[in-house]
């Protein structure tokens, strides 16, 4: 014969496990923040992420000899 | 919120970015079905919240995922250098971007952290992005720990 397992009075709530990632605090993401946020990305690209980059052995030329 | 985005203007600006990052400008090619595939893709997964409005590190985590599981960048037939992990370089950069709308936590310090990634740990991610295994919400996860508190202040 099966069995159910449990507390007696169990805490689970099924709103409360509803909201389990809590955090739902969007902002407001527009296009063109989005924009000004690659723009000043780019200006803070430095030669030594882009040494890393070409160095990677991913980064291959092709044709190469 | 993220169903308003133009994902066209704001995924070729990522590919211009990265163009500069490689120092391979005029490269890149954008492929709009893929784009549009990914903007429907990631508005299902990140409905899986069930969140009215998810915060910006959980968006950026599943546009991650979709863009470089997707993958709708290619190179020119006439590029000479390609780097193998392009798709993967701009799914982080185009996440990077979102996390930068987190004004909740857009201190100096959060945005140090977003444009002073070290190279090594640009090139080791968009590297395991590549080769191994990430949910949406593992990504995900990744940028809420980015974004979070546990960073010392750096100023």
């Amino acid at each position: 014969m099966p069995r159910i397992v449990g507390l007696e009075s169990s805490s689970f709530d099924p709103e409360r496990y509803r909201q389990a990632f809590g955090d739902n605090h969007g902002d407001d993401i527009t296009t063109d923040g989005l924009l000004s946020s690659v723009s000043t990305i780019r200006e803070a690209t430095t030669d030594d992420l882009r040494n890393a980059l070409r160095a990677s052995p991913l980064f291959v030329k092709t044709g190469a000899k | 919120m993220i169903s308003e985005i133009d994902w066209e203007r704001f995924l070729f600006a990522v590919l211009e970015l990265v163009e500069h990052q490689l120092g391979c400008p005029d490269t890149l090619l954008l492929d709009r079905d893929i784009v549009r595939e990914i903007a429907e893709r990631a508005r299902e997964t990140v409905g899986s919240y069930n969140k009215e409005s998810p915060n910006v590190p959980k968006i950026a985590g599943h546009i991650a995922f979709w863009v470089r599981k997707l993958k709708p960048v290619s190179f020119e037939q006439h590029a000479t250098e390609k780097f193998l992990a392009v798709n993967e370089l701009v799914s982080l950069y185009a996440a990077l971007a979102f996390c930068d709308q987190y004004h909740e936590r857009r201190s100096q310090h959060h945005r140090a952290v977003i444009y002073r990634l070290p190279p090594r740990v640009v090139v080791d991610w968009a590297t395991t992005m590549r080769f191994h295994s990430h949910s949406p919400h593992s990504t995900a996860l990744i940028f809420e720990i980015l974004m979070g508190s546990v960073l010392p202040e750096m100023e």
